[in-house]
């Protein structure tokens, strides 16, 4: 459900955006062609109802119970002291109110929360970082030369990897004694806590998402790269335009909407942030607990049994993911009409 | 033109941005562009390094005894493999059904998992792009909305859900949820099914194959490479997927690999504990690895495809 199933969560989102523009686009010529298509297929129309919803109704039913409910009762509990040992509807899940809301914003858990929202933007430092490495290693990638191939596939490996088993190698290079240290050692530089400090722990899951991620990023402008205009830039050359400056003033501006894309993908993969820092500094959250994101704090509540507070948790970060969408669907709008 | 790309590729490396789709080129006696790409090759190859790095590690680290894997050579004075022997010893000690029994439980949950839910799925894509039936847009707009909500809103209501439905004991509850489609698959497939000529249906149906009949003979095959595509992506997500096993799946017995690799790894403590948990993981990474390694046409183009798209 994690970063893990990037690409399937990525194209999914993608498809969203783009059914959503076509829902849209195309409710009105389905009514306008409903008239005719009754006529043309008569008897059959009964039949299409039927089968048409006896083929999507294990997909709705899936919904309503596995989607619908959990998200009702996630409304519900906002306002109730619910351990999870027993029912919502149960007497002892206590009426709060506004107890949880309150909770978090500015009452006994507010630190705790807000601080793991902090850490959640301090790994979502590694996304511009990314996308410019991204970036150079699609333009190197895109050359004509023998092995590129091989580079985009070496690159994007990592990335497919279990997140578990990618994890425990870098908290087992990165430990105190560890060889990333030695390694150092050896051109004279003292070791690093890099998991036994806040900064040296940020820095290591920083590291650890452009690993994983940066091969993804350079494939999809490889993509890109190939629909930017090759004339615009022969112009540009006989101009006596520089490398730099077609790159910056053509090339970039050609791959604005995946850029613009992969940052708002992005941005929402880092928000949900909870597999790396969590297997990399363990159940304690390591150091500061700089290990707890924002879902690590909806986590622990199921361990502090307490998941009324851990939904007011969760809406919080929802609602700033509902913003990022927004601001998506604003700009693909209006790039669409432009 | 050529001369002029020619030209541009030899002074920068950037310009190789314009050239796109391989020009037929005559023989010349030196390779223009040849200084660039052997520089390019050697920052590549050395960026390659980087990434491999990590795996290389831990290929030979699962070789070192445990006194031995925090030092600073990369290779073990002494090769063994006493660390697999250890992880499955521990595997059988805690794990009651041992190593054998984690990547059973993998692989349970994922190949007859994916099969169906893609086969759920691709009804549903069909339905959604091809036949005309009440209430169509709405239910597609119910399945739009649920993509938005984040995972961490529902999860542990879904895990108290699970709970009160005895799944949580078993691995039912990684499994039966998925039983009823994907909607990212749906939406995936939907566009496949709808550039489908309505032409090719509409002969088929009437030869007389009904509904069921045509989609199953004739327009399955026709998104097959995509249902692969999907198929592929999924198997990967499920068998690394690792925050729903842990919230979902209780009892240790039917703990799949990572779930498992975490526990045996235990924070990385003791010098024990990481030898042990790098073998499992190691083991953990061989399907993922091979499936890569096969499908890796499919895997890249699925992200151009998304690319190009979007």
């Amino acid at each position: 459900m994690e970063s893990e199933s990037l690409n399937s969560e990525v194209l999914a989102a993608e498809a969203a955006v783009d059914a959503a523009a076509e829902v849209e686009a195309e409710t009105p010529p389905a009514v306008a062609a409903g008239p005719e298509r009754k006529r043309k297929k008569g008897g059959l129309k009964r039949g299409e109802n039927l089968i048409g919803w006896l083929y999507i109704s294990p997909m709705i039913v899936g919904i309503l119970v596995f989607t619908a409910i959990p998200l009702i009762m996630s409304i519900i509990s906002i306002f109730y002291h619910w351990t999870g040992s027993v029912g919502l509807f149960d007497p002892e899940t206590t009426w709060v109110g506004f107890g949880n809301i309150k909770s978090i914003f500015g009452g006994l858990e507010a630190e705790t929360y807000w601080k793991a929202v902090l850490h959640t933007f301090v790994y979502a430092i590694q996304l511009p970082v990314g996308l410019v490495i991204g970036l150079f290693l699609a333009l190197a990638m895109n050359r004509n030369m023998k092995g590129v191939q091989t580079f985009r596939v070496l690159y994007y490996l990592p990335g497919v990897m279990s997140v578990v088993a990618v994890t425990i190698v870098w908290q087992a290079l990165f430990k105190g004694d560890g060889y990333i240290n030695g390694a150092l050692g050896l051109i004279g530089i003292k070791p690093f806590g890099w998991l036994t400090t806040k900064v040296g722990a940020a820095l290591t899951v920083n590291l650890l998402l452009i690993w994983k991620g940066v091969g993804y990023t350079a494939l999809m402008f490889v993509a890109g790269l190939q629909s930017v205009s090759t004339d615009q830039i022969e112009a540009a050359k006989i101009d006596g335009a520089s490398s730099w400056t077609i790159l910056l003033k053509i090339t970039v501006p050609a791959l604005y909407p995946i850029l613009f894309y992969l940052f708002v993908t992005g941005l929402m993969g880092a928000l949900q942030m909870f597999n790396e820092p969590y297997i990399l500094l363990g159940d304690g959250y390591g150091p500061g607990k700089i290990g707890m994101t924002a879902v690590g704090f909806v986590y622990d509540q199921f361990g502090q049994n307490d998941l009324g507070l851990a939904s007011v948790g969760a809406w919080v970060l929802a609602f700033m993911i509902f913003v990022v969408t927004a601001i998506q669907m604003y700009v693909d709008k209006k790039r669409e009409a432009d | 033109m050529e001369e002029i790309l020619q030209e541009a590729e030899e002074r920068e490396e950037l310009s190789a941005v314009a050239e796109g789709p391989a020009p037929v080129k005559p023989k010349r006696r030196i390779k223009p562009g040849l200084i660039g790409n052997i520089i390019v090759t050697i920052l590549l190859s050395l960026g390659a390094v980087i990434m491999l790095f990590p795996f290389l590690w831990m290929v030979l680290a699962t070789f070192k005894p445990g006194t031995e894997i925090y030092s600073d050579a990369l290779f073990p004075k002494e090769w063994q493999v006493s660390s697999y022997a250890e992880m499955w010893k521990w595997c059988d000690r805690n794990m009651d059904g041992g190593f054998i029994r984690g990547f059973f439980n993998s692989v349970l949950t994922t190949v007859p998992v994916v099969a169906i839910q893609i086969v759920v799925s691709a009804f549903a894509a069909y339905a959604f792009a091809k036949l005309d039936f009440k209430g169509k847009n709405i239910m597609f707009l119910l399945m739009l909305a649920t993509m938005m909500i984040p995972f961490s809103v529902i999860m542990l209501p879904q895990a108290w859900l699970y709970g009160q439905m005895h799944l949580t004991r078993g691995p039912l509850a990684i499994m039966i949820p998925k039983f009823f489609g994907a909607v990212g698959t749906v939406f995936f497939l939907r566009q496949f099914f709808y550039s489908i000529p309505d032409s090719i249906s509409e002969a088929a149906r009437l030869d007389g194959a009904g509904y069921t009949r045509t989609f199953i003979s004739v327009l399955l095959p026709l998104v097959m490479p995509a249902i692969a595509t999907q198929a592929i992506l999924s198997f990967i997500g499920n068998w690394n997927d690792f925050l729903g096993p842990m919230l979902f799946v209780r009892d240790k017995h039917w703990f799949t690999l990572p779930l498992l690799v975490n526990r045996l790894n235990n924070g990385g403590g003791s010098l024990l504990e990481v030898p042990r948990a790098l073998a499992a993981s190691l083991i953990s990474l061989v399907p993922i690895v091979v499936v890569f390694a096969v499908f890796q046409k499919k895997i890249v183009g699925s992200i151009v495809f998304s690319a190009v798209k979007g």
